[in-house]
């Protein structure tokens, strides 16, 4: 099973290796076979570890691939750690990765980067494998960096627009102040426990018995740092929307199914670490709730059809972390499994749409495709019923385990969320709407429009039946069926349960109360969309063109005015900061100190070369001279 | 003896051969001849061969063995490199691959002397040849004033070799190098020995080229062939470091109160005057000798600490990478530039446009040159750096670390040259050494990245 696990991650890289070294050597044909084959091998691999895992004891299994590091006490190993999380995760990765490298074959057909695409796709790829199957938080960082470095370049990867090399800058940005946060958390821990190697460190943490220990606390906020950054969370969130820009299959393999979600892979991971601090609990969870207000407020009110997606996927995301704020960790990662079918399908078929239309992406521009687009309306519909929580599809399920354990632990946040939810499936079902209802408003000819390529059709196939039965992995406990998702998971969550249990934090939820919220979401799902038929069938409203009105249609539509906020706040002073320092360090330092040191090397260096004249005899001399100086400075010393 | 014996003879089957005026068939025999050699070296007991009265004087201890097998595996990649060079027609190929073995016997036999005598004919055996080796390309005026010149400052040295063992013959009575090693308090003090020990050292310093002795090195390299340029900042480096160290870390570290800040100072000198001066030089060959004369400051640091088994193998280690990017250099160069031993530091410019993967095996030797982790020499000169602290030289390893930057200044402008120029450069469309420059740029990749295996395989020699 070692090198089965090993081979994981090699897969993919070989695939990068490949297709960057045959850029513009391979034909596109064989560059997209390789990277989709890369995938699939990945996927392939990871299902054969998870069947000798499940037959094996269910201890993960640590693969040291060989020492990385070693200091005094300190000794980091490149190694893997595979547990139920990390096959889990990696089903995910691999399995919508492949689907979207497919998908991609047939949307990037016309790009001339087509190579380098797949290329910088399965570099993601390895990045991201080596992240969720990292032995340690040092390997788990080298991931980290790498998704961030794959998603700055793939947001960019048309890079001959300004604005979306800005784009790509934002996020990588962003995404560096979470890393920041991330790296000193592994310092402290790692100043804490002497160890980073997961298996070690889940020992350690599970002796630890104080409630929020201020050291551990510390370590608690830096790792969510590092989560805020890479999941878009408050303040962090603004670079996601923005990373649109990239082609769209990126944004639904990074930035809706794989990467934004390794933060809550990382809390995840920590969990004997955060079942200890609920202080930074309590932090996550409001931090969580409010993303996912914001995001949920500013969709309602986007024309872009990826920019409402973005905002969805930041609000989903707050509900990711609103799980793990309460402490709900598989209902967390049950959100995670299920968003990464429904978005990844929402965005592949805003892709196909995006595709149909010849690259318009602007709803006020659609309407009517259901027709044109019957694959693709399908499918999206499915998808609005499983982000809008309508059962029995894969969203409802998920997002209901989400409810009732913050009805069970927080009844204000439950209301809150309650609301959210609603709001989802408004703004889901307002995009369904504008996009596949009524009448076409665009321009372009119905016989232009043309339903996407098998390629593309056949992963929205897929995704749509993943989408619907996703869910059935973690039915309620009511129905009296297993929680298969919570039962795999159970060893890896032992230590938060644990010290939960001995700190009797733990919150039960009556079956009258799932009842109760279940029927509950139902009725806030079907409200949030009713309304939106109201709205947009019934009376048949098309968000105007010019400036929104109404302080509440302006706060959002200007997305809450975050980027003019940062801007006034950060951006500029730094700009200062920097202006000014690049006169006082680069021109006063650099240039008068740095420099002079340069010349005056340079200076001592000519008059040595001066010694080198080149005849043998003033050589003799010369050394004669260096044997009679060192000869008087040996007799003074030895005599 | 074994392996001393069996390239005496490859030599003078060489001289044979010449005979038949079949350079490719010479070749072939030197290079199998070597690989022979090696494998005796690694591989059979030295002692198999043995002729009376030499066996006190000669001994391939192991520490013999892992030096004199990195001479002997390095001179298997010039001797294949040197083919573009002997095909001259005035070139005689049959001499130069004869002289070529025979300057190695007296390389191995500087790795393994435990005699005065031996150091010394070790020494001259390898001078000699490569007094005729650097005049070998003779219609080049700058090849005869080579010769020459390292022929009269050689034999300077040389003198100041043989009046140092005179002095101590007559302060202790013996040229055995255990003798001396333990001498009575009396001898000891007797300033006959004293200076003595001075002579052999500054002699010494000379041959290694290190500052304030180094006047010679810059001007014979870069007058001598590209290939007997590579061989003497290669195996001549290897065997003369070999020897300085057999002499003064091993048998005579007891006296190291004498002759401790001499080295110390001349490691000083060797890092700051280097340096320096491969700042300002405009020619590929010549920067590199004076980036020769910086590597010796770094090596000398292994004299300066506690002698043990691991500075011995951090020696070996640095020697081995150093090698490797010399000769990663080279083959490149030869690819390029044919035997041209005169290119400039801005006919590399744009080279990168012809022929990328040269390009890269370069970079990666001046990255390693400098030092840059990811490649050996990074690890070449941690290892130097690291007893050097333990033992307290703060100082020195400040001059040591500052002149690393000076060098990386230095050792980046190939590497900006060949990427980073709009202009074409002209190029020989030759690729017959790129395996060379392949084989040994991975071996400095290799040993950057997992530096632990190369040095377990230099301890277990």
């Amino acid at each position: 099973m070692e090198k089965l696990i090993a081979l994981i991650p090699a897969l993919p890289f070989a695939g990068f290796v490949l297709n960057g070294l045959g850029f513009g050597k391979l034909s596109k044909g064989i560059a997209g076979a390789i990277g989709a084959i890369a995938s699939l091998a990945a996927f392939i691999v990871s299902v054969l570890v998870l069947f000798q895992f499940k037959a094996g004891d269910g201890q993960p299994v640590v693969v040291n691939l060989w020492k990385w590091m070693s200091s005094n006490s300190l000794s980091i190993d490149f190694s893997f750690h595979v547990d139920q999380l990390t096959l889990i995760m990696l089903m995910v990765v691999t399995g919508v990765g492949f689907l979207i490298h497919i998908f991609s074959m047939g949307y990037m057909h016309e790009d001339e980067g087509f190579g380098k695409f797949f290329a910088f796709l399965n570099l993601f790829l390895f990045s991201m494998l080596i992240l969720v199957l990292g032995g340690n938080l040092l390997m788990t960082f080298i991931g980290w960096e790498g998704v961030g470095l794959c998603s700055f370049l793939l947001i960019g990867f048309w890079n001959k627009n300004e604005a979306f090399n800005a784009a790509a800058k934002k996020a990588f940005v962003m995404n560096r102040i979470g890393d920041l946060g991330f790296l000193i958390g592994i310092f402290l821990i790692l100043y804490r426990f002497g160890t980073c190697q997961y298996a070690e460190l889940t020992a350690a943490l599970s002796a630890v018995q104080t409630l929020n220990d201020p050291y551990l606390v510390w370590a608690g906020i830096c790792f969510f740092i590092g989560a805020m950054g890479k999941s878009a969370q408050l303040p962090l969130f603004t670079w996601l929307p923005d990373a649109m820009a990239g082609p769209t299959p990126v944004s639904a393999l990074i930035h809706a199914a794989t990467m934004v979600t390794s933060g809550i892979y990382l809390v995840i991971r920590m969990n004997a670490l955060y079942a200890t601090i609920p202080d930074v609990q309590e932090f996550i969870l409001w931090i969580g709730m409010a993303t996912a207000l914001i995001g949920a407020l500013i969709g309602t009110s986007q024309n872009d059809i990826k920019k409402v997606l973005a905002y969805s996927t930041v609000s989903q995301l707050g509900f990711m972390f609103v799980a793990l704020g309460v402490g709900a960790y598989t209902a967390a990662l049950f959100h995670v499994i299920t968003h990464a079918f429904f978005k990844a399908l929402l965005f592949l078929g805003a892709g196909s749409v995006i595709h149909g239309l010849h690259e318009e992406q602007d709803i006020r521009n659609m309407g009517g495709l259901k027709k044109l687009l019957p694959i693709t309306y399908i499918t999206f519909f499915i998808a609005n019923l499983a982000i809008a929580g309508i059962p029995p599809f894969s969203g409802f399920f998920s997002k209901d385990e989400i409810l009732a354990h913050t009805f069970a632990s927080n009844k204000v946040a439950y209301v809150i969320l309650a609301i959210i939810a609603g709001i989802t499936a408004f703004y889901m079902f307002r995009l369904l709407f504008l996009v596949f209802f009524n009448e076409y408003r665009g321009k372009l000819k119905a016989e232009k429009i043309h339903e996407s390529p098998a390629s593309m059709a056949i992963p929205l196939i897929i995704l749509a039946i993943l989408s619907t039965i996703g869910g059935f992995i973690g039915l309620p406990e009511v129905f009296h069926f297993p929680h298969l998702l919570g039962d795999f998971l159970g060893p890896v969550l032992q230590p938060a349960v644990n010290f939960s249990n001995s700190h009797s934090l733990t919150h039960a939820i009556s079956h009258s109360d799932e009842w109760l919220v279940m029927g509950i979401s139902v009725v806030v799902s079907l409200v949030g969309i009713g309304l939106a038929y109201s709205l947009y069938i019934s009376k048949n409203l098309v968000p105007a063109s010019e400036e929104p009105t109404g302080f509440l249609h302006k706060l959002t539509s200007n997305k809450f005015y975050f980027d003019e906020i940062y801007d006034a706040v950060i951006v500029k002073p730094i700009n200062l900061i920097s202006g000014i320092f690049a006169i006082l360090i680069d021109i006063l330092f650099i240039n008068l100190f740095v420099e002079g040191i340069g010349i005056l090397t340079k200076g001592i260096s000519t008059a040595l070369k001066s010694t080198q004249t080149g005849r043998a005899t003033g050589y003799a001399f010369l050394m004669f001279c260096s044997i009679l100086a060192f000869a008087v400075f040996y007799l003074i010393k030895v005599f | 003896m074994l392996t001393i014996t069996l390239l005496s003879l490859l030599g003078l089957i060489l001289l044979f051969v010449g005979f038949l005026n079949n350079i490719g068939l010479s070749r072939t025999i030197a290079v199998l001849g070597l690989v022979a050699g090696l494998g005796s070296m690694l591989f059979l007991d030295q002692d198999i061969l043995t002729f009376s009265g030499l066996e006190t004087q000669l001994s391939f201890d192991s520490y013999a063995i892992k030096f004199s097998s990195l001479i002997l595996f390095l001179s298997v990649f010039i001797l294949f490199l040197s083919g573009k060079f002997i095909k001259k027609d005035y070139v005689q190929s049959a001499e130069f691959l004869a002289v070529l073995i025979f300057s190695l016997v007296g390389a191995l036999m500087l790795t393994s002397f435990t005699h005065f005598i031996t150091l010394f004919v070790g020494l001259e055996i390898l001078g000699i040849s490569l007094y005729i080796l650097a005049g070998t390309d003779k219609k080049s005026p700058g090849s005869n004033e080579a010769s020459l010149k390292y022929l009269l400052l050689g034999a300077f040295a040389t003198g100041i070799i043989l009046f140092g063992m005179a002095l101590i013959y007559g302060a202790t009575g013996s040229l055995d190098f255990q003798a001396i090693a333990n001498l009575g308090q009396a001898k000891i003090d007797s300033s006959l020995f004293k200076f003595g020990l001075f002579f052999i050292l500054i002699g010494l310093l000379f041959k290694v080229s290190a500052a304030p002795f180094h006047f010679w090195s810059p001007d014979v390299y870069e007058g001598s062939p590209n290939v007997v340029m590579l061989f003497m900042s290669v195996v001549v480096k290897i065997a003369s470091f070999a020897a300085i160290y057999r002499v003064f870390g091993n048998y005579l570290n007891n006296y190291s109160f004498f002759w401790w800040d001499i080295v110390y100072y001349a490691t000083l000198a060797s890092l700051v005057i280097g340096n320096l001066l491969a700042l300002v030089q405009k020619t590929v060959k010549r920067q590199l000798a004076f980036s020769s004369i910086s590597q010796t400051g770094y090596l000398l640091f292994a004299l300066l600490v506690i002698p043990n088994d691991q500075t011995v193998n951090g020696l070996v280690f640095y020697l081995f990478v150093y090698g490797c990017a010399v000769l990663v250099a080279f083959s490149v160069l030869t690819d390029w530039f044919g035997t041209d031993p005169n290119v400039k530091l801005d006919q590399l410019k744009g080279a990168s446009k012809s022929d990328q993967m040269g390009s890269f095996a370069l970079t990666i030797a001046y990255l390693s040159m400098a030092g840059i982790p990811l490649t050996g020499g990074f690890f070449a000169k941690l290892f130097m750096f690291t007893p050097a602290m333990e033992s307290g030289l703060v100082q020195l390893l400040i001059v040591g670390i500052l002149s690393s930057v000076v060098g990386a200044t230095y050792y980046l402008r190939p590497i900006i040259n060949v990427w980073f120029s709009s202009e074409t450069p002209v190029l020989e469309k030759g690729n017959s050494y790129q395996w060379i420059a392949f084989m040994a740029g991975t071996l400095l990749l290799v040993a950057g990245v997992f530096p632990d295996t190369i040095s377990n395989l230099i301890a277990l020699i």
